[in-house]
């Protein structure tokens, strides 16, 4: 009877899954607010139902109460982690934040399948990271200097990963951590954010040859000590990062041209010079052929994907323990074997709407240094599932890193949890941005009506220009000493003049007649103006490099036109 | 958002942020590719390539597989069993082989490892098809579900024949149906009982036993040289160099000579002035030694005895060897006539030379031999049908006929004219091969031929070892083979 029950729940967990992924492919892009919610809803339900029905088969199969003790773990977390989203962080993208729990619910199924201790342990560090990723969004928000720190966020990166290949080297053998008071960090997990940020900061306003060249010195470094530690992995997806983000920033076909060749370049001279990167070719292109030993691995994840079939062998019903690193390297062959090859399909493409949710912001982004670190850290996840995905199933060469938020590893989940908050940290911003236009537009309309007030009182006396021009002095300087991206740029003149729209209007409704309590009115606007000072220099970084003088002009012409044709009226 | 009509400014902005996405959005498209070039591959390798890695003998999986399925029975092609699991009160299994040695080679066996098709459809006679309420009932029951049973294309009366035919020599046979390629019976001489392979283990793996290859698949595995049976490929390649057989003619004085080596007619026996189907029917040694040195490109030769099937591998039910040839311009002349005659460094195996005749009997198609017609659940349901599959079109048409006639004339009145007074067609070609020493004149014998009654014909392939000169008992087993296929 037993039996039929486990056969039956695994269609009802793939059904689960199809569902949920199919929600999740459609909600990407979803513009109306009132169906994304009621969708991040349905998805919260389908993600509540598949795991009690996982956890109860798998408590049935096992007999261990220990599953029914996760299960409460993971329904607790999920329920928490989404009130708290739902209530604090009202901005955040509730597509990421279900694609999130869902990723980690089949994380733990397959998890607490294959051991119930490991999957413990996964969940406190899971609550842990929320914990943590909770406070990010805030930083990302609130700290702005972040974006000025490329030279830091190298020389930290480049630090750290030297420091774990030195402690390897002395250690001996290919340490890829550093066990710090009985947890093992993974540097190159960590270093893959601060990689992405540096790249952001460094290319966020110069995309001069030069600059691009001293990203690239920087870049090779950071990969150049990974290949050096053989976290080929590691290596390959901070390459294409590097690549994505240059080529983006840059808008020039021809770094990504330079980028892949280079790649191809590379990949060849480790063949040669390195004799782990043969083994993994050679595995990769015949794992039967040293089946005991270098293919071992590869093989019994092979024999795993085809023991399930399309609808996989259902919980506790095959043999995913045989496969080496089951939890950790290999957790989608386990997957595959027991729940089936169409709910692994299913799961690819779940990753697939992930990433999707999280570029789909670089695309709403004014802000160049945002918009970079959301395309570069999207770029890692997908390169990431990628290579392993391919990995395990000999589609490609296996790199031997996680599945993230899916596979066990502290570090591996920790780090996409972090890059995951930055991400809600960027959805946040860009609903502040949208805040931000609502109320450039609620400014211009209101000084619009002020001036036609004005001009109904002053019908005879011209308008002074040399107050006008007083104010747009001051305007100007801070402007030129307030960001650096002003001060930066060869052609100085535009300026004056892209503040010229806003500021004779600013400028008259400061200095006019005091029609009604002018310290009131002084010092609401004192508190505008910095707003929309600010909103324009969203607007300026979000430009086009190269037309970004130009942009200026032409926004500052028609917001003057504007304001001339109130003031005929 | 309660965001109203959109202003102007915002409408700069976002017409700006169009042109500046676009890199954005091709960065992702590749992406998307990249996950479904997964999605398919996925798909793909399911479909493609799970069978072989299922049955891979590292497979550790299926051992597991057996604690909760009851492995499947392999069938004859009419049901009759070949191979069965029987439970006792206890609930012990035993595999039982009713046919004991008959089968040996191409059903297995299961214990100390295990060959044959017990081997090759492990996983298969270890997955249950069974129907849902079988499933539910044996569930309940708290029974083992039933595995699979695998139907052949194996047909028992001929194996028989065939096993008797060769009787206590060594030797193989193997008998394919000419249109479909379908194995109906596979015979390796010496053979051994899958049913005591236990006890007799020790026994079997003796030295004496381990030197006579008792456990190789002759037919399959085993190379000889192929000797006169190669003539058809010389033959081919005249044909192919020269466009017919009508303008040959030869004179045998019993011996030819070329670069101081000589070749002999069986018995150095001279058949004076020949056409091309004498030569044939005869098995004449000097005029296709003569045709091999003089008359055909080595190029030419090499080209047709590859198209033929010679250093190709081929992924079958069973394992098989590679047939061998070998002849290029730096090959001696000495070499080379014993190259055109089947002698020289050239090995083929039984089946590779049933191939050949099954070609030429299919009017130039060769198929593959094919073991399995179809996977059944344990209630006859079929789970899956196996069509045969075709290896190419190796010979033209025309070829195949012109090649047809001369394989004729050596059952009306050639080497094989012990056939001539069964009532139907055959065409064919002996071989005496000889082998190790020259001085001890041993030699195996051969005999490759089809049925030619335009219904349901049978390609059959005898190899005989040290089945000795003068007389050819390949062509005898042959013939009791071909009337108890017509016998009904």
């Amino acid at each position: 009877m037993q039996e039929i029950i486990v056969q039956i729940s695994k269609y009802v967990l793939l059904f689960l899954m199809a569902l949920y992924t199919f929600l999740a492919l459609i909600s990407i892009g979803q513009k109306d607010a009132v169906k994304r919610r009621g969708r991040a809803n349905s998805q919260l339900a389908i993600m509540l139902i598949f795991d009690g029905s996982a956890f109860i088969i798998l408590f049935m199969q096992s007999g261990d109460v220990k599953m029914l003790v996760i299960l409460a773990g993971l329904v607790l977390y999920t329920v928490l982690i989404q009130l708290l989203y739902r209530l604090i962080y009202k901005k955040a993208s509730l597509a990421v934040l279900n694609n999130m729990c869902m990723l980690l619910s089949i994380g733990f199924v397959i998890q607490s399948r294959l051991g119930t201790s490991t999957a413990i342990k996964q969940l406190i560090i899971v609550a842990g990271s929320s914990a943590l990723g909770l406070v990010i969004p805030v930083i990302i928000r609130r700290v702005k200097t972040m974006r000025n720190l490329g030279w830091i966020y190298a020389v930290l990166g480049i630090l750290l990963l030297g420091a774990v290949f030195a402690f390897g080297r002395i250690s001996g053998g290919a340490n890829l951590s550093v066990t710090i008071g009985g947890v093992s960090f993974q540097f190159s997990e960590f270093v893959k954010i601060t990689f992405v940020f540096f790249i952001a900061s460094m290319l966020r306003n110069d995309v001069s040859f030069r600059r691009v060249v001293v990203v690239t010195v920087l870049a090779a470094m950071h990969v150049g000590i990974l290949v050096l530690s053989k976290d080929l992995g590691a290596a390959l997806i901070y390459f294409v990062a590097y690549i994505v983000m240059v080529t983006v920033a840059t808008k020039k076909g021809r770094y990504a041209l330079l980028g892949v060749g280079g790649m191809a370049a590379a990949s060849v001279a480790a063949y040669h010079l390195f004799s782990h990167v043969r083994v993994r070719v050679k595995v990769w292109k015949n794992p039967f052929a040293d089946y005991e030993g270098t293919g071992y691995q590869i093989v019994q994840a092979l024999f795993g994907v085809c023991a399930g079939g399309w609808f996989g062998t259902g919980l506790f019903e095959g043999n995913p323990e045989m496969i080496p690193l089951a939890k950790e390297d290999f957790t989608y062959a386990a997957i595959c074997e027991e729940l089936g090859v169409l709910f692994g399909i299913c799961l690819i493409f779940l990753c697939m709407s992930m990433y999707l949710q999280i570029v789909s912001i670089s695309t709403k982004l004014s802000n160049r240094f945002y918009r970079l670190v959301s395309i570069g850290l999207g770029t890692e996840y997908a390169f990431q599932v990628f290579l392993t995905v391919g990995g395990t199933t000999k589609f490609i060469p296996m790199t031997g890193i996680t599945l993230p938020l899916v596979s066990y590893g502290g570090s591996s989940v920790m780090c996409t949890m972090i890059m995951l908050a930055i991400i809600q940290g960027l959805f946040m911003i860009r609903e502040d941005e949208d805040e931000e236009h609502e109320l450039l537009e609620e400014i211009i309309r209101r000084q619009n009506e002020k001036e036609r007030q004005m001009n109904r009182a002053q019908r005879d006396t011209r308008p002074s220009a040399g107050m006008g021009t007083r104010v747009l002095r001051g305007f100007t300087k801070r402007n030129t000493t307030g960001t650096r991206a002003v001060s930066n740029r060869k052609q100085e003149r535009p300026v004056d003049v892209r503040v010229t729209g806003p500021a004779p209007a600013g400028s008259r409704k400061v200095t006019g007649p005091a029609s009604v309590k002018p310290s009131e009115n002084r010092r609401r606007d004192t508190a505008d103006e910095k707003k929309l000072r600010k909103t324009l220099e969203a607007y300026q970084d979000s430009l086009p490099q190269e037309k970004q003088d130009v942009d200026i002009d032409d926004l500052s012409r028609k917001i003057e036109d504007e304001t001339e044709k109130s003031l005929n009226y | 958002m309660k965001r109203k009509k959109a202003s102007t400014t915002e409408n700069i902005a976002r017409k700006r942020q169009r042109k500046s996405v676009r890199p954005y959005r091709i960065v992702s498209l590749v992406c998307v590719l990249l996950f479904l070039s997964l999605a398919v591959y996925m798909a793909y390798f399911q479909v493609a390539e799970r069978d072989d890695i299922l049955n891979s003998p590292y497979n550790k999986r299926t051992e597991q597989l057996a604690e909760k399925v009851t492995r499947g029975s392999i069938l004859a092609g009419d049901g009759t069993v070949l191979a069965r699991t029987d439970i006792d009160a206890q609930g012990n299994e035993t595999r039982v082989y009713p046919y004991s040695d008959l089968f040996a080679h191409t059903v297995g066996y299961l214990d100390y490892g295990s060959s044959g098709l017990e081997s090759s459809e492990n996983s298969v006679l270890l997955t249950s098809h069974a129907d849902l309420t079988d499933q539910v009932s044996s569930d309940i029951k708290d029974e083992k579900k039933k595995g699979d049973n695998i139907v052949t294309t194996l047909n028992v009366n001929l194996q028989q024949a065939a096993s008797d035919a060769i009787g206590e020599h060594k030797g193989a046979v193997f008998v394919m149906d000419a249109d479909t390629g379908n194995v109906l019976a596979d015979v390796s001489k010496p053979a051994f009982n899958p049913n005591s392979i236990v006890q007799d283990w020790s026994t079997l793996t003796s030295e004496e036993n381990e030197s006579s290859g008792v456990f190789v698949n002759r037919a399959m595995q085993g190379l000889y040289p192929p000797g006169s049976t190669f003539k058809i490929v010389t033959a081919l390649a005249y044909l192919r160099q020269y466009g017919t057989f009508d303008n040959f003619s030869f004179r045998c004085t019993g011996s030819f000579e070329n670069s101081g080596y000589t070749i002999h007619c069986a018995g150095n026996k001279a058949h004076g002035e020949e056409t091309f189907a004498d030569a044939m029917a005869n098995s004449c040694n000097c005029a296709f030694a003569s045709m091999a040195v003089e008359k055909i490109d080595k190029k030419i030769l090499r080209e047709t005895a590859e198209e033929l099937g010679f250093n190709a591998s081929y992924s079958l039910d069973l394992p098989s060897s590679k047939s061998k040839f070998t002849l290029d311009e730096n090959t001696p002349n000495q070499l080379t006539m014993q190259t055109g005659i089947g002698q020289g460094e050239t090995l083929a195996t039984p089946m590779q030379m049933c191939m050949i005749a099954d070609a030429v009997a299919n009017g130039g198609t060769m198929m593959e031999p094919n073991f399995i017609s179809r996977i059944e659940n344990t209630s006859g349901a079929v789970v899956k049908t196996i069509n045969s599959k075709s290896a190419g079109t190796v010979m033209t048409a025309d070829e195949a006929h012109q090649l047809t006639s001369i394989m004729a004339a050596v059952v009306q009145n050639g080497t094989a004219s012990t056939l001539n007074d069964l009532p139907y067609h055959i065409a064919g070609k002996t071989g005496t091969a000889q082998y190790g020493d020259v001085s001890e004149g041993k030699a195996h014998s051969w005999f490759t031929g089809f049925s030619r009654t335009g219904g349901e014909d049978i390609v059959v392939c005898v190899l005989i070892e040290d089945g000795g000169n003068g007389n050819a008992p390949a062509v005898d087993a042959a013939k009791q083979i071909f009337q108890k296929y017509f016998a009904g």
